[in-house]
């Protein structure tokens, strides 16, 4: 009986302290952290008659910007509509490269030359990555998003023009699914339907990142 | 003797658990010990017990305060008084509810915001700890405005993986919340520095009905 009596505080510490553990669980920030390069990428855009995409190979990127009318009268031989659709294709040579530190900060970088016109054009951008916690009713749990907080974005091109815009505070976070995590291959997509005032707007995206 | 050996193992045990204890406390204000985790503490409905919303372009400065019952806009040297009423509830699924109706003698406001939330933060280099930020991901909200017999309606509905907002939690507690969001962004245009800032500030009670 003294037994019971005494190992009873003692458990009560146990759970108390194992409860502890799980309410201060923090994650594994380590599974991402890493200096990757973009092996390919796919993005498009849309809204109304308007299309963007983007594709990426690793070097080549294409970026295809197609507008499609709709009502044209065509008066001959018989009255009627048609559609014309107007397209703009660009190529450019570069590379994207992100590269997670380990204490939660990255640096995002983007380098690019276009095909046609010779214009150099970096995108450079830092900031903090987190993941988030878990979320039943949107579906994701921990681990499942990633979060990036941009802190610094300068755009330059080889004309001379340097545009720098520094962020700090609480500002927004752009959230990325991860769909695979691994040493060796990290593929990240962001999908979103937005309508605005009966407008619909609509993003895909998908890229993966292998190490450098 | 058998008995002194006893106590010297309880408080062992409870000088062992003390550090645990400190390493719960996230926000400057929570407490030092609390049973409730942070998803419990915040998943109730609430009232907004003071709001201010701040956006500074250069040295213009645009307001909206509320005090509990008024709600104060402020466009650089005018300011309109209305009774409003402000309420936010999270819930334990992940989804929150935001509603204000603003009106005086001339309008009515209303806005109702829906969305999923998520605690979020950490990392050394971000100077904040997991579950520290609070990110606000909006999936519809409806405005509408009534001034005179003419009414106007926004309206916004979203899905995927949308772009967030994010509070600061200083304080989260079972009866109170307090959070913040500032942001700054500087950049040049034309040759000249801009400078914009958006300041907002949240303390939350509990009682919403």
């Amino acid at each position: 009986m003294k037994k019971i009596i005494f190992a009873t505080p003692v458990i009560v510490i146990i759970a108390f302290v194992f409860t502890l553990f799980v309410s201060c669980q923090k994650i594994d920030t380590n599974k991402l952290a890493g200096d990757w390069k973009v092996v390919s990428l796919s993005r498009t855009y849309e809204y109304k008659n308007q299309k963007y995409e983007t594709t990426f190979d690793g070097s080549i990127k294409t970026v295809t910007h197609t507008v499609t009318d709709s009502v044209i009268s065509v008066p001959n031989p018989t009255p009627h509509d048609s559609t014309i659709t107007y397209i703009k294709t660009q190529t450019y040579t570069g590379e994207i490269t992100t590269d997670y530190h380990r204490k939660g900060s990255y640096v995002y970088s983007e380098t690019f030359k276009n095909d046609d016109t010779g214009v150099s054009e970096t995108i450079q951008a830092e900031g903090y990555w987190f993941f988030t916690d878990a979320n039943h009713d949107s579906g994701y749990g921990l681990d499942d998003l990633l979060a990036m907080q941009v802190s610094k974005l300068t755009y330059n091109t080889n004309y001379g023009t340097i545009h720098t815009t520094i962020y700090q505070g609480e500002n927004t976070l752009d959230i990325y699914e991860i769909s695979t995590l691994t040493n060796s291959k990290v593929v990240l997509k962001m999908n979103k339907a937005e309508t605005i005032n009966f407008i619909l707007y609509v993003t895909t995206m998908e890229y993966t990142l292998e190490p450098r | 003797m058998k008995r002194a050996k006893k106590y010297l193992l309880l408080l062992i045990c409870g000088i062992l658990t003390m550090p645990l204890l400190n390493s719960c406390k996230v926000g400057d204000e929570d407490s030092d010990f609390t049973f409730y985790t942070r998803k419990v503490r915040l998943c109730q409905d609430w009232s907004f017990s003071y709001y201010k919303h701040s956006v500074q372009h250069n040295d213009t400065i645009t307001s909206n305060e509320y005090d509990g019952s008024s709600y104060i806009s402020v466009f650089g040297n005018k300011s309109y008084v209305s009774s409003a009423t402000m309420r936010i509830s999270f819930n334990k699924k992940g989804t929150y509810t935001w509603d204000e109706y603003i009106s005086n003698d001339t309008s009515v406001y209303t806005y109702k915001e829906e969305g999923y939330w998520f605690f979020t933060g950490g990392g050394d280099d971000s100077d904040t700890q997991f579950k520290e930020l609070l990110a606000l991901q909006k999936t519809a909200h409806t405005k509408t405005t009534q001034i005179g017999g003419t009414t106007t309606t926004d309206n916004y509905s979203a899905s995927g993986n949308l772009e967030t907002t994010v509070y600061k939690l200083i304080k989260l507690a079972k009866d109170e919340v307090k959070m913040e969001s500032k942001s700054e962004k500087q950049y040049i245009q034309g040759g000249v520095t801009v400078l914009d800032i958006v300041t907002t500030v949240i303390n939350l009670k509990m009682g919403a009905k």
